[in-house]
């Protein structure tokens, strides 16, 4: 309920006269979930309903998480702290807890899937336990917002990658999960690159001549779209003024590249006319959860979600305008006590305001917290480098 | 959960000591960097400080030096030696830089001349009409990375029972690591010591730690169980004698009633004292307590004694990165997940105590700046329940000493080989780690 509740009701914050394609549109949701009911009152009513959701949600994984319950008693005073009546009051797990513990609120029989985050070799990755209607909420969630920018039609799809980053199931990437994921809100896929890796030109204008002359969905991982779209085509005279860009996947690697998001979204107009960029903030222990970005170049979290920005030390929250961690909160983890997270990324929330079609608040990434090492009579140094 | 409510936290002051925090990070990445670059290409070369002059030589060319300074002994606590230590005592406790980093005044003062006269009776208290002591030949010398002050303790026990020495310094050294390089290599060189006494740098993945080793008499390794492991692939001689000083953990216990019995001031002396201990190297030094044992009452006193701390925090302006204090958060979730613990109390980013029992398995769990175990028993013998072989300081306040004397037959050698006051848990000793370091880098002659 107040999940679908809040998911169902444009998903995203919108001016009452702005666009908001997909606010009865949800062509993935089923039955189940598409009763609808109408939230007709103020922003501020969504807000105590989301923090009514999240309460009820603590209140479950403590009932079924051991870890979780012993956190709760051990760390925050017991049971009486899931009851709060402010957002920033919600307990929160440092989101690194999924790299070291397994943390499951539902019997192993129920287990649908394990969800994995992407990290380079030898980096502690997070281990997510889903269960079916947790699974099926995400969906559900990811395809409000997905409709919420696409419109309610299944648009045709260029994706920036290669098949073989999802064809080998057995080596199925977080890279190959998210695209196989983004797949599934387009039609007739095409790929900018062969299975070899390399740009396929003959792919894209064969793709550009069918479905060029009407609205088509664009999807690509930040540094894909610009070393395999941008970097490869840019002098190539596309016209790609239909499409809906979707990118995700951070600014780390654009940084060495001295690009960022204005400098993105500006070249990428330039070369091709693509006006429609939606850059998306979210991680796979929030899954189902993406903050979309609105025309103000901010980062918006969809109506079932929310964010909280906390000092990096104190973890006292901040004003906004005020750069600390994010803390992101969201309804859809039912089956792991992931609703109240602190990341280790750090942001400002710079508007409130609602323009355009996605509005509210407004986050904007500066970074991540630098590793911390602590370093006592132990030579890590010889350790690390002895063997 | 209790999050600190002045919003004024997060204004950073940046002492000496956090200054040296954040450059060792940085030398992890630039040290790291550099084993990798040097994997490609190891050189074989030895970079030797002589005051503030560095020269470059050859493995083979420096080794060659080295042994044949090395020939020759010079007489344990011979007066020649000891002009040496006096004049870097007062070279140290006169310098400016003392002033910015208290831990050189400690070391001056533990040099002064008075200091050494009592190292040289110990060293000769167990010395009978038919044994003489001499120096044992060339020692190598491989002290922690990050420990700046260390490696002259170390050092100087070597050279005052007569040895030569090789002392390869930290790869990436601190600015108070570097200047004591210059103020003792300027010392020796003066004195007409400096090739006996070699302070260098070398790549430890070259071949030159090998090439030294086999020459070696004494080998003396800090820096824990992993670089020992490392290091002590390589041969010294047949007949050499290879030190390591293995990974240690440490824990103070306290007397509650007599705790509770003190003034007010004196309770504040006590936090300024353990403070010290605990986060002078941030919690990270093998001496710095990880567990806080109370003895006696059923309610101890541990609100006043973290009151009186969490105000020397303050004072003090002992600040966290923001990636430490992330950790923390993680370590203890974790904690409270896996129940070695069941309570946290999270006074602010740079003190966060976690109730446990009194077992062993709490000292492998630690994670530094600021994170203390605390649990109560009813003895200050019920302690050696603690005992392990990785046990090293346990501070102590309020016991007598035929307690404390009892509390040592009992740990029986398997751990807690210092038991001191508090205040003292990183205070260098000629003991170390059961060891008399002056016996052990010495040999003695049997004359009848």
């Amino acid at each position: 309920m107040i999940l679908q509740t809040l998911r169902d009701n444009p998903p995203y914050h919108s001016q009452p006269n702005a666009p908001a394609n997909a606010a009865s549109a949800n062509p993935n949701a089923d039955d189940g979930f598409s009763e609808k009911e109408s939230l007709t009152g103020t922003a501020s009513d969504s807000r105590s309903l989301f923090l009514q959701g999240l309460c009820e949600l603590g209140r479950h994984h403590y009932q079924h998480s051991t870890a979780y319950r012993n956190i709760i008693d051990g760390m925050w005073g017991g049971e009486s702290a899931l009851n709060v009546s402010r957002l920033e009051d919600v307990p929160y797990l440092p989101v690194s807890l999924f790299k070291t513990r397994l943390l499951s609120s539902i019997a192993p029989s129920a287990q649908l899937m394990t969800l994995t985050s992407s990290g380079t070799t030898g980096q502690a990755v997070s281990q997510i336990v889903i269960d079916k209607d947790t699974s099926t909420a995400q969906q559900a969630c990811l395809a409000n917002s997905m409709a919420h920018i696409l419109g309610p039609k299944r648009l045709p799809m260029l994706v920036i990658d290669s098949k073989s980053v999802f064809s080998n199931p057995a080596k199925m990437s977080a890279r190959g999960a998210g695209v196989l994921g983004m797949m599934r809100f387009g039609g007739r896929p095409a790929f900018a690159l062969d299975e070899d890796m390399k740009p396929d030109p003959g792919a894209v204008e064969e793709f550009l001549s069918k479905f060029g002359q009407q609205p088509f969905f664009v999807f690509g991982f930040t540094f894909m779209v610009w070393t395999a779209l941008y970097e490869v085509f840019k002098d190539a005279g596309f016209d790609l003024s239909e499409a809906i860009l979707v990118h995700s996947g951070g600014w780390k690697k654009m940084e060495a590249q001295k690009v960022d998001n204005s400098v993105f979204r500006e070249r990428l107009k330039s070369a091709f006319n693509i006006h429609q960029v939606y850059n998306f903030y979210g991680m796979v222990e929030q899954l189902g959860s993406i903050f979309l970005e609105g025309e103000d170049g901010l980062l918006h979290p969809p109506n079932f979600s929310d964010v909280i920005i906390r000092d990096p030390v104190t973890f006292a929250p901040c004003r906004d305008g005020e750069e600390g961690l994010i803390q992101v909160l969201s309804l859809i983890p039912r089956s792991y006590p992931g609703h109240s997270l602190l990341t280790e990324d750090i942001g400002v929330i710079e508007s409130q305001e609602c323009t355009g079609k996605i509005g509210g608040k407004g986050l904007r990434i500066v970074g991540r917290v630098p590793k911390a090492e602590l370093r006592g009579c132990s030579d890590v140094i010889a350790a690390g480098s002895s063997q | 959960m209790q999050t600190a409510s002045e919003r004024d936290a997060g204004s950073r002051s940046e002492g000496i000591r956090s200054e040296s925090s954040r450059k060792s990070s940085n030398q992890i990445d630039s040290s790291v960097g550099n084993s990798q670059h040097n994997s490609t290409a190891e050189s074989d070369n030895v970079r030797v400080v002589v005051a503030n002059n560095t020269s470059v030589i050859s493995a083979e060319g420096y080794v060659e030096r080295v042994t044949t300074a090395s020939q020759h002994n010079e007489v344990p606590f011979a007066e020649s030696l000891k002009a040496v230590v006096k004049e870097l005592s007062t070279t140290l406790l006169r310098s400016p830089m003392a002033r910015i980093a208290p831990q050189l005044t400690a070391l001056g003062y533990w040099l002064r001349p008075a200091a050494i006269t009592r190292l040289q009776q110990q060293f000769d208290s167990n010395t009978s009409d038919n044994t003489v002591k001499v120096a044992r030949g060339l020692a190598l010398q491989l002290p922690p990375e990050n420990v700046d002050t260390l490696f002259v303790y170390s050092w100087v026990l070597s050279f005052l029972v007569g040895n030569s020495n090789v002392t390869r310094l930290p790869s990436a050294p601190n600015a108070i690591a570097l200047w004591l390089v210059e103020q003792i290599t300027a010392i020796l060189d003066k004195h007409g010591q400096s090739e006996r006494q070699s302070f260098c740098y070398f790549d430890k993945n070259s071949s030159v730690s090998e090439r030294l080793s086999r020459h070696c008499d004494l080998r003396v390794i800090w820096g824990g169980d992993a670089k020992i492991a490392a290091v002590s692939a390589d041969l010294i001689q047949p007949d050499g004698l290879s030190i390591g000083f293995s990974d240690r953990k440490s824990i103070c216990v306290l007397h509650s009633e007599n705790y509770a019995n003190l003034s007010d001031a004196e309770q504040a002396a006590l936090a300024e004292k353990f403070y010290n201990d605990t986060f002078w190297f941030d919690q990270m030094g093998c001496g710095s307590p990880r567990l806080l044992v109370w003895v006696g009452a059923e309610k101890p006193p541990m609100d006043v004694f973290f009151r009186h701390l969490d105000k020397v925090i303050d004072h003090k302006s002992y600040r966290v990165e923001p990636g430490v204090a992330i950790d923390k958060l993680v370590f203890a979730n974790e904690m409270m997940i896996d129940q070695v613990s069941q309570s946290v109390h999270w006074h602010r980013a740079e003190f966060v105590t976690l109730e446990s029992n009194l077992e062993a398995a709490v000292l492998d769990h630690a994670r530094g700046g600021g994170t203390l175990f605390f649990t109560r028993t009813d003895s200050l013998a019920d302690v050696a329940a603690l005992a392990r072989r990785d046990l090293q300081t346990i501070t102590t306040f309020g016991f007598t000493q035929p307690e404390k004397l009892d509390l040592a037959v009992r740990l029986n050698g398997n751990g807690g080989y210092r038991i001191v006051p508090i205040g003292e848990a990183l205070n260098f000793d000629s003991v170390w780690d059961g060891l008399d370091l002056m016996q052990q880098f010495s040999r003695q002659i049997t004359v009848r």
